[in-house]
């Protein structure tokens, strides 16, 4: 057990940090990369940058979605992401680790607001997973990642939680361990194939948006063309 | 509101020859990707979706149903599911391991129907954390499927008729029937008015070209008169032009080359006059196919394109048009077409007109940006065989609104609209009536 807990927070973390980052970079390159390819191409190149920037703002913004019939699930979303972003990288068990691995750290949170961080994240991630089941139209468009994302979140908080207070974990401490190390390794690992890639894509979501409309001039005759279909009557 | 009992749409569809419609499906989607912009826009939403229904509360058409078939997001992902599945590598690499079923003609019905439920009002954009524009994947898949002949006949016959046909208009109105048409309503604002209020026909150098839904010249006397009023009061100069006197772009509601052949007929009907601006009457999606596309699709060179509400309301506040607060005491409402209000482009300029001179104006509860669709959006209001659909289901959540105000008149500055809501006032048993801006302006207007 020792051997695979040490596995997974040398080589196996370490493998998982670069996918991760590799991954959600690559998307993120793209998104750059594509955005400039296509804006060469478009028929209208006028881009109000500032106010795609404030639309963005203006998006992330959680208060805008509180007037919606899905208060809740606002609620419940924000308190979710608060914990699932801040735990990770500022709880100091985990600044340790990445000190070991980058050979530099950063300011902790304290250890109280970690851990009321991480049971809100916790206990949100049930409630989000039981609003998805409760609620029909959330149910008919889930897919199997929207089901196990939440607990496999969870349980990595919750191991994690244990972790910090032994007194409390009535599990072995090594199997508790190895449950923490091992499904934060695949969170990591799952971060650039699965929905959780939206961590780094949602900012350039507006600027998406706002190209969604752009035609290029010539694409449905080129398609045309293409398909053979040239000359054809209406 | 209480569930609505489903209806099923089926719109007529001319024949197409036999194909292996799954290939010829994929075929056209991969042209698309290959030459157009959608590829970049697809991928991100294709990843990007973290299902959280939210937009299943914004949309009239789910409100009515219930139905999780017509939630925007599962929606859309019948279309986002063939990318993943075809056109991602990751998609690809699933399907060899987990053995994914191929598109299958089933799926090919499926999105007919789905995405001709859809009225692409783009409400639900709001309600998206992650930005997602259901209205432009529905525009999408309408494209791919009418690539493979799969349209409804009552869009694809009018396109034909605009870009092919004899008369080159939507409503296949001959030009000396046009001609006809102006002089009569010249001779009505002279019976009105006692001046010589024209329309005029080809002035070259115009300051204004403009394009009125061709309906109207059928179906709006008052609101084209109410336009040419409006004009006479300006002083401006602006025109009409034989080669090309329709705005209506149903292209953008099932196809992209019609949609960019249809934006260049405008064009080169402005060229030919030499006029300056495209000024689009009453019509939502006219004035926002010219207005999204003629930049797109005109050059650095392009037009600027301008709605005739815009142009009265700058009348109105410039002082050149002066409306009588005495002429009309009935209660009005106003309903925002969503190809004009979603983007807040005109919302606030025809509630400067109307409060000008009704007294008694009361407002739909929500409007503006976030106004619900009529249930007659993207060019379903043709469609004549799914009447029922449209007041029942996609015209619900727009019939209590309208019950609600008491109004006697429903002013609706768009073509599309003006029919939709006139059979939801029928089949819902309203007691109102749907009228242009401008016919109320005809109205009141001081000459």
């Amino acid at each position: 057990m020792d051997a695979l807990i040490e596995f997974g927070r040398g080589p196996l973390f370490r493998f998982a940090v670069a996918i991760a980052l590799l991954g959600i970079s690559r998307h993120a390159i793209l998104s750059v990369i594509g955005f400039i390819r296509l804006r060469a191409r478009v028929g209208d190149k006028r881009l109000a940058y500032g106010a795609i920037a404030l639309n963005t703002l203006r998006r992330l913004n959680p208060l805008k979605y509180l007037v919606s019939s899905r208060w809740y699930y606002t609620v419940l979303s924000v308190a979710f992401h608060v914990g699932l972003i801040l735990v990770p990288i500022f709880y100091l068990g985990h600044i340790r680790l990445w000190r070991s691995g980058l050979g530099f750290g950063w300011p902790a949170l304290p250890g109280p607001v970690a851990d009321v961080l991480s049971l809100i994240t916790i206990v949100s991630a049930m409630l989000l997973l039981a609003a998805r089941a409760w609620w029909k139209e959330s149910r008919a468009i889930s897919k199997a990642q929207d089901w196990l994302l939440p607990p496999l979140i969870a349980i990595a908080f919750l191991s994690g939680y244990l972790l910090a207070h032994p007194a409390q974990n009535p599990f072995d401490f090594s199997i508790t361990m190895f449950v923490h190390v091992w499904v934060g390794d695949l969170l990591l690992l799952i971060t650039p194939f699965t929905k959780i890639v939206h961590c780094t894509l949602l900012p350039f979501s507006q600027l998406v948006a706002e190209m969604a409309w752009r035609m290029v001039p010539g694409a449905g005759r080129d398609a045309v063309k293409t398909l053979g279909k040239e000359g054809q009557a209406i | 509101m209480r569930p609505v009992k489903n209806i099923k749409i089926k719109y007529h569809q001319e024949p197409s020859p036999p194909m292996n419609r799954p290939q010829k499906f994929l075929e056209a989607f991969a042209a698309m990707l290959k030459h157009s912009h959608y590829g970049y826009i697809l991928d991100h939403f294709a990843r990007i979706g973290t299902k959280c229904a939210r937009c299943a509360v914004a949309c009239p058409v789910h409100e009515a149903t219930g139905r999780p078939e017509d939630i925007p997001c599962y929606r859309s992902e019948l279309l986002l599911r063939v990318y993943r599945r075809h056109f991602t590598l990751e998609g690809r690499l699933q399907a060899r391991i987990f053995g994914a079923p191929p598109l299958s003609d089933e799926d090919i019905d499926t999105m007919a129907e789905a995405f001709y439920r859809c009225t692409a009002c783009r409400r639900c954009n709001f309600e998206c954390p992650m930005g997602i524009d259901h209205g432009m994947i529905t525009h999408l898949g309408r494209h791919i499927l009418s690539e493979i002949g799969v349209v409804p006949k009552a869009l694809h016959v009018s396109v034909r008729e605009q870009l092919a046909g004899k008369t080159g208009n939507t409503s296949a109105i001959p030009l000396p029937a046009l001609l006809d048409t102006l002089s009569f309503l010249e001779e009505e604002l002279r019976e009105q008015f006692n001046k010589e209020i024209k329309f005029p026909v080809d002035v070259e150098g115009a300051e204004y070209v403009f394009f009125a839904p061709v309906s109207d010249y059928l179906l709006e006397p008052d609101t084209l008169m109410g336009q040419a009023a409006v004009f006479f009061a300006t002083g401006d100069s602006w025109t009409i032009g034989t080669g090309n006197y329709d705005g209506i772009n149903y292209g953008l509601f099932y196809n992209d080359r019609f949609l960019e052949d249809i934006i260049k007929r405008e064009l080169a009907e402005v060229r030919r006059l030499k006029g300056k601006k495209i000024l689009i009457g009453e019509c939502g999606h006219a004035s926002r196919a010219a207005k999204v596309f003629v930049p797109a699709y005109g050059g650095e060179d392009a037009p600027p394109v301008i709605n005739i509400i815009e142009y009265t309301c700058q009348a109105m506040e410039s002082g050149k048009v002066r409306l009588r607060p005495d002429v009309i005491k009935e209660r009005v409402t106003y309903h925002d077409p969503c190809n004009i209000a979603r983007s807040g482009w005109i919302v606030d300029q025809p509630r400067k007109i109307l409060r000008s001179f009704i007294k008694d104006f009361v407002e739909m509860e929500p409007h503006g940006c976030n106004n619900y669709c009529c249930g007659g959006g993207s060019g379903t209001v043709s469609v004549d065989e799914i009447r029922a659909f449209r007041t029942s289901i996609g015209g619900a959540k727009k019939a209590e609104q309208l019950r609600a105000t008491g109004a006697q008149y429903v002013v609706a500055p768009c073509a599309n609209c003006k029919k939709q809501l006139r059979e939801v006032i029928e089949d819902h048993k309203l007691d109102m009536e749907v009228i242009g801006l401008h016919d109320l302006v005809l109205k009141a207007i001081a000459l």
